[in-house]
């Protein structure tokens, strides 16, 4: 007895009845019944605080119906949504909703926010909320992220801005930085020796695959480096 | 096909296979209206709908912002703006029995009832299974059921569980972190509410006019407070009596919690939201001076998790504690994989005999199922 019992449930052949095959209608009209309002419209009102000012924390610089998001599974296209690099904060604008005849900005509660997408100078940013566990080894904070590519490890960009005082006036120095998860742990990326670090497992060949391509890390846009991560992918799964 | 799957395996003198297919009693009982709203999935937790309508002419209050709050230390407001039938859906995410309150967002709409809709699907019949009649063909083997029962509630409490139910996560007020946060308990106890507001409490003033009171907040910015009153809520629920806020004994108040700006819920817009929480959360006794829709509503069950014992080591297989168990697995939460097969583990228990594993199925469009099979432990 207390002997380890593993049942595999292919034996079972379950007698099945039809009950409701119009599924995707149904959840449309869940939507449109439950959830009536505009989702963006959920949150406190965001202030500009950075008057004076020579440049603001807020991405992308121009405001248009460009971007996207997706909430509660839906997505919503072609919405104005700022992302302010120095709180952290997705701002999102109505201007055909008006209240006491005014236009109103407001920060949307990250918690119901499953991704957004800006289209930025440097091409289409896709930023999704990343929780890292207290104890996880690694440089970052809980926030919204940029996330480049998703295969055998995560390559996330940081979009940040530090404020600084000049002439008077406040400035936002906005950068950026790249980060690789990998088995748990956080790797800052800056040049080839630490992509290598934290692709550990398959140095050699990304090694060989980075002088064969001629991509300079330190320098390389982010589609290159995904593609020496989608490289790195083929190998794991090889 | 990917399907949901709940797996029990239990002694075979304890499952009545003439009572256990309720899937095969439940039939459309054709009563559904044509042309009616069909019963929606619940997809983010209980679907609460109903109708508000107007107590003396029972006429539909329509297109009127309402708010369903939960009472309770953490605040859980929803606003619904109802349709042209006063019809409105909300969605209770908690577990557990909650006390709702259902009320308009405009304080002066105060003659309303509630008709809340039933919570299952009224196009299916639900009839009981036929009533309970003991098989004495199988009396030695419920006898042999029951002790291993009382053997089992002895030495139950001496094992340990392969898992434990997960925690609920704790309750997170609909507006975040607010702007500025007081704990009665960090300062010198004050004489009342109204002295704490003026003494401690950042942002907000009060103003009688015409012997009421009422709260204003200051927008932060500019030093100017904001044209309307801002949402006032205690333990969780909008209430506007401010007057009465003010008399909760000061022995009673945990915390106040204040957001100095505009805030969005739902679409409707709150200039400022005070927030105050008592000790007991049980809003402190306050009433509300017209007739509200307030009344306990039981959400999702509790999660039970089942607790079988692990004998992964010597150590434990060997130890002496008993285990006649007569259920050696339950796992209402199981799901198979794209290609229809899953696998579950258990161990047996010291008991050999007849074991009947059920399975009850349903697929992600609907498709139900439900089979046993019968399992020899030597």
């Amino acid at each position: 007895m207390k002997y380890p019992s593993i049942l595999l449930l292919v034996l079972f052949s379950l007698s099945l009845r039809a009950q409701q095959p119009e599924q995707n209608a149904l959840q449309e009209l869940y939507q449109d019944l439950l959830h009536p309002s505009d989702p963006l419209l959920n949150g406190r009102e965001y202030k500009y605080y950075f008057h004076p000012h020579l440049s603001t924390p807020l991405i992308p610089k121009d405001l248009l119906p460009s971007a996207s998001v997706v909430i509660r599974e839906k997505q919503y296209q072609n919405v104005m949504l700022l992302y302010d690099t120095y709180k952290d904060q997705v701002v999102y604008y109505n201007p055909n909703t008006l209240y006491n005849n005014m236009i109103i900005t407001v920060i949307v509660n990250s918690d119901i926010i499953e991704e957004f997408t800006l289209q930025l100078r440097s091409g289409q940013a896709r930023f999704k909320y990343l929780a890292f566990p207290e104890n996880q080894e690694g440089l970052l904070s809980n926030g919204f992220y940029e996330i480049v590519s998703e295969g055998a490890c995560k390559f996330i960009i940081d979009h940040s801005s530090v404020k600084k005082i000049k002439e008077g006036m406040v400035a936002y120095q906005y950068t950026t930085e790249r980060y690789i998860i990998s088995s748990g742990a956080v790797y800052r990326i800056k040049g080839k020796k630490s992509l290598l670090k934290a692709l550990s497992d398959q140095a050699a060949e990304v090694n060989d695959y980075l002088k064969r391509t001629k991509v300079q890390v330190r320098t390389a846009d982010k589609e290159q480096l995904k593609e020496v991560l989608d490289y790195y992918t083929g190998l794991k799964h090889s | 096909m990917e399907a949901n799957l709940s797996v029990s395996v239990s002694r075979s003198c304890l499952y009545n296979d003439h009572r256990a297919n309720i899937h095969a009693l439940l039939h459309p009982s054709g009563r559904e209206e044509p042309g009616s709203t069909p019963y929606l999935p619940e997809l983010e937790g209980v679907v609460l709908s109903g109708t508000m309508l107007h107590s003396v002419s029972d006429e539909p209050i329509a297109n009127e912002n309402i708010v369903l709050s939960i009472v309770g230390k953490a605040a859980r407001c929803q606003v619904y703006k109802t349709n042209d039938k006063g019809k409105f859906y909300f969605n209770l995410d908690n577990s557990g029995v909650q006390e709702i309150v259902i009320q308009p967002a405009d304080s002066a709409v105060s003659d309303y009832y509630v008709e809340l809709e039933p919570d299952f699907h009224i196009g299916y019949d639900h009839p009981l299974p036929g009533p309970f009649y003991l098989d004495t063909t199988r009396l030695k083997a419920l006898n042999h059921g029951i002790i291993n029962m009382q053997i089992e509630k002895i030495y139950k409490t001496y094992r340990q569980g392969n898992s434990a139910a997960t925690p609920e996560a704790p309750k997170i007020d609909f507006y975040g972190e607010p702007e500025y946060h007081i704990q009665i308990s960090d300062y010198v106890l004050l004489k009342n509410v109204r002295e704490v507001i003026k003494e401690i409490v950042p942002k907000v003033s009060v103003r009688v006019s015409e012997g009421k009171s009422s709260l204003w907040v200051d927008n932060g910015i500019d030093d100017l407070y904001f044209d309307n009153k801002p949402l006032v809520l205690v333990d969780g629920v909008p209430f506007d009596d401010v007057d009465q806020v003010l008399n909760i004994s000061i022995t009673e108040l945990e915390r106040i919690e204040v957001i100095n700006l505009r805030y969005f819920l739902d679409g409707h817009m709150f200039e400022g939201i005070i927030h105050f929480v008592t000790k007991e959360g049980k809003m402190a006794g306050l009433e509300f001076d017209h007739a509200i829709f307030r009344q306990a509503y039981a959400a999702f069950s509790e999660e039970s998790c089942f607790r079988g014992p692990l004998y992964s080591s010597d150590s434990v297989k060997n130890s002496p504690l008993a285990d006649f168990r007569n259920t050696l697995y339950w796992n209402p939460d199981l799901h198979t994989r794209e290609d229809g097969n899953t696998n579950f583990e258990f161990y047996t228990s010291d008991d050999t005999g007849d074991y009947t594993v059920i399975v009850e199925g349903i697929s992600p469009d609907g498709k139900s199922g439900f089979i046993y099979k019968k399992l020899l432990v030597q």
